[in-house]
């Protein structure tokens, strides 16, 4: 073992190639390490593999070529619920085919833990009960999924996740198309997670929601890692520019000193 | 609907549902026209008569109606979530379009007749047919990842088209004579001679189950998407494969003896999820018991009322229960539509 995975990493990526049969795109050779603690952004423009480097990261799609490696072993090499006893994936298209209540989705979060026909036990309960108040969804608990706000409905399906008791969170978009608020709110409570010893990594477009809660980018472009570091590393108007083809002015947040970005109101 | 499923609000629901079930089982044996009112050789009355009529006629009539109601309910409550549409019944992936042209085909062609064990000649046809038009499609819905679901469906519902192209085309070229017995058997119906009938679908029935039952759990995880299904932890190609293959198992099995009873597999669901919410570790199960009481009570509705009313049926002509399906159930659904609104 080298130092590399003596360090707290507990999920890696190594040199990870996919595509999707049909050629022309491909996700060429991306690494990620992602450790307890941590709250990693994937940024990039539209296109640019984020999302399928997060399937890579869940185990949804294997990669062509290179490795997954959970806790030091092959990806893999485990079966579904024993992946989702350690790592929580919420894609981006959740959509609800019928209209379940809040508790029996974050409920479901369950599954991994439970065996036949998967009755709660005393303690199952309480692990939900306790992912409902985390996320604050208690009060909505019995409602169905339609009575809610996009926002709210995003929260519940971090409770489900949450409820599988993970040491990893990989969440694909979890903003797109929530308010300030909302957003805020979520990345606050991602933030929070990490700080009790989650790994994050969260797929993102919001680039000032990324630098504001993250302690590490990693910037894509047409399927290759093109940079990774912290912030003030990545949110640079020469790296932006040329990356998203958008010419971008980057100004400091008064308050915490991180880089925020701005689109130029004119184009130059 | 309420809060999360216990193993005792579990039990209670089942057996509110196993009631009804096993009431028709018990009861609808025994309900129909007494002897003396029939006429030809059965007109006795003898004690005798009457023993032939239940044990060879009525019991094994209301078990297939039992069964069959039960099997095309629970695999349309698995296929509407697999293929994540709620219009999905038993029928949508070409099952019954393959065994049609089979039946169809050897009805046409009168001379093939020869039988094997207790299967009939429609019968080994019509499976030969579903057969044929289901491995037709899962060869073109399987990926690399699993099988495709939106193949599957468009697959699905491309192959019944073609099938019942084909069944028409048999039609018109067949021999006039022969295109009773082809509607008889399109119409669908229940009329099975002596409970050995019932044997040939046995297989079907319990191998179909056994590969559905256990997936029940993994169908709710698959409502709310496949990506999340899979992040909580459910091997989705494993599920979908084994919905395809248990689902068209039973239909295939049920829809050779009987040919395609309408509406059962379609609604029953969905009326199930009205009133017991959208857990299918109850919708499945209930499905099932819901199923069957309602497709045997259609089919003694079928052969007591009807024959009082029109003059042309009798008990021994076989009932269009596809149509009674229709007739009974969609008032029943469009009240618990119109229940729930309030």
């Amino acid at each position: 073992m080298d130092r590399q995975a003596m360090r707290d990493d507990i999920l890696t990526l190594e040199n990870v190639s996919f595509s999707y049969g049909d050629a022309g795109w491909r996700l060429r050779e991306v690494s990620l390490a992602v450790g307890t603690g941590e709250m990693v952004a994937v940024i990039g423009p539209n296109g640019s593999g984020k999302s399928t480097l997060l399937k890579l990261a869940a185990g949804v799609f294997r990669p062509h070529s290179g490795r997954v490696s959970l806790q030091g072993k092959n990806l893999h090499a485990f079966d579904r619920r024993s992946i989702a006893r350690v790592l929580g994936y919420l894609p981006q298209d959740v959509h609800y085919t019928f209209d379940y209540t809040v508790e029996e989705v974050v409920a479901m979060g369950r599954f991994p833990h439970l065996s036949g026909l998967g009755f709660l036990g005393r303690k199952d309960l309480d692990v939900v009960e306790r992912c409902l108040a985390a996320t604050e969804t208690l009060p909505f608990k019995g409602q169905p999924l339609s009575h809610l706000s996009g926002g709210e409905r995003q929260r519940v399906y971090l409770a489900s996740i949450l409820a599988q008791e993970p040491h990893i969170l990989l969440l694909d978009e979890p903003t797109a198309g929530l308010d300030i608020h909302h957003q805020a709110r979520f990345f606050r409570l991602l933030r929070g997670l990490a700080r009790e010893g989650m790994a994050v990594t969260v797929v993102t477009h919001d680039l000032n929601l990324a630098s504001l809660y993250c302690s590490r980018l990693l910037l894509m472009s047409d399927g290759a890692a093109v940079r990774e570091g912290m912030p003030a590393e990545i949110i640079r108007p020469d790296i932006l520019s040329e990356i998203y083809g958008e010419p971008v002015a980057v100004e400091r947040d008064p308050r915490s000193g991180l880089p925020i970005v701005l689109p130029l109101l004119n184009g130059v | 609907m309420k809060g999360s499923l216990t193993s005792r609000r579990w039990a209670m629901t089942m057996t509110a549902y196993a009631l009804p079930f096993l009431l028709c089982a018990v009861l609808l044996p025994h309900v129909g026209p007494s002897t003396q009112r029939l006429a030809g050789p059965y007109a006795t009355g003898s004690a005798e008569a009457e023993e032939f009529i239940f044990h060879s006629l009525r019991l094994p009539r209301v078990i297939l109606a039992l069964v069959a109601g039960g099997s095309l309910a629970i695999v349309g409550a698995c296929f509407q979530v697999i293929l994540r549409n709620p219009l999905a019944e038993p029928y949508t992936l070409g099952v019954t379009g393959g065994a049609a042209v089979g039946a169809v085909l050897v009805i046409s062609v009168r001379r093939l007749q020869f039988g094997w064990g207790p299967f009939s000649t429609v019968q080994l046809f019509a499976l030969a047919g579903a057969g044929i038009s289901v491995l037709l499609i899962y060869r073109l819905a399987r990926r690399p990842q699993g099988i495709s679901m939106s193949v599957l469906l468009l697959a699905g519902v491309t192959i019944s088209i073609l099938c019942g192209g084909l069944v028409l085309f048999i039609r018109y070229i067949a021999d006039p004579h022969s295109l009773l017995s082809m509607d008889r058997w399109l119409m669908g119906g229940i009329s099975p001679i002596g409970l050995g009938e019932l044997l040939p679908i046995v297989p079907f029935v319990v191998v179909g189950l056994g590969i559905l039952l256990p997936q029940m759990p993994a169908l709710n995880h698959l409502a709310l998407g496949e990506g999340i299904a899979m992040g909580h932890g459910v091997d989705v190609p494993r599920v979908q494969r084994m919905v395809f293959i248990g689902g068209s198992l039973l239909t295939a099995g049920v829809v050779s003896l009987t040919g395609p009873i309408g509406f059962v597999g379609l609604i029953v669901p969905h009326a199930v999820r009205r009133v017991s919410g959208f857990d299918h570790r109850v919708v499945v199960p209930a499905s099932f018991l819901a199923g069957g009481a309602f497709l045997a009570l259609c089919d003694t509705v079928g052969r007591t009322v009807l024959p009082l009313l029109v003059e042309r049926i009798s008990e021994a002509q076989q009932t269009p229960v596809g149509v009674l399906t229709a007739l009974i159930g969609a008032p029943i659904f469009i009240r618990i539509l119109i229940g729930r609104r309030r």
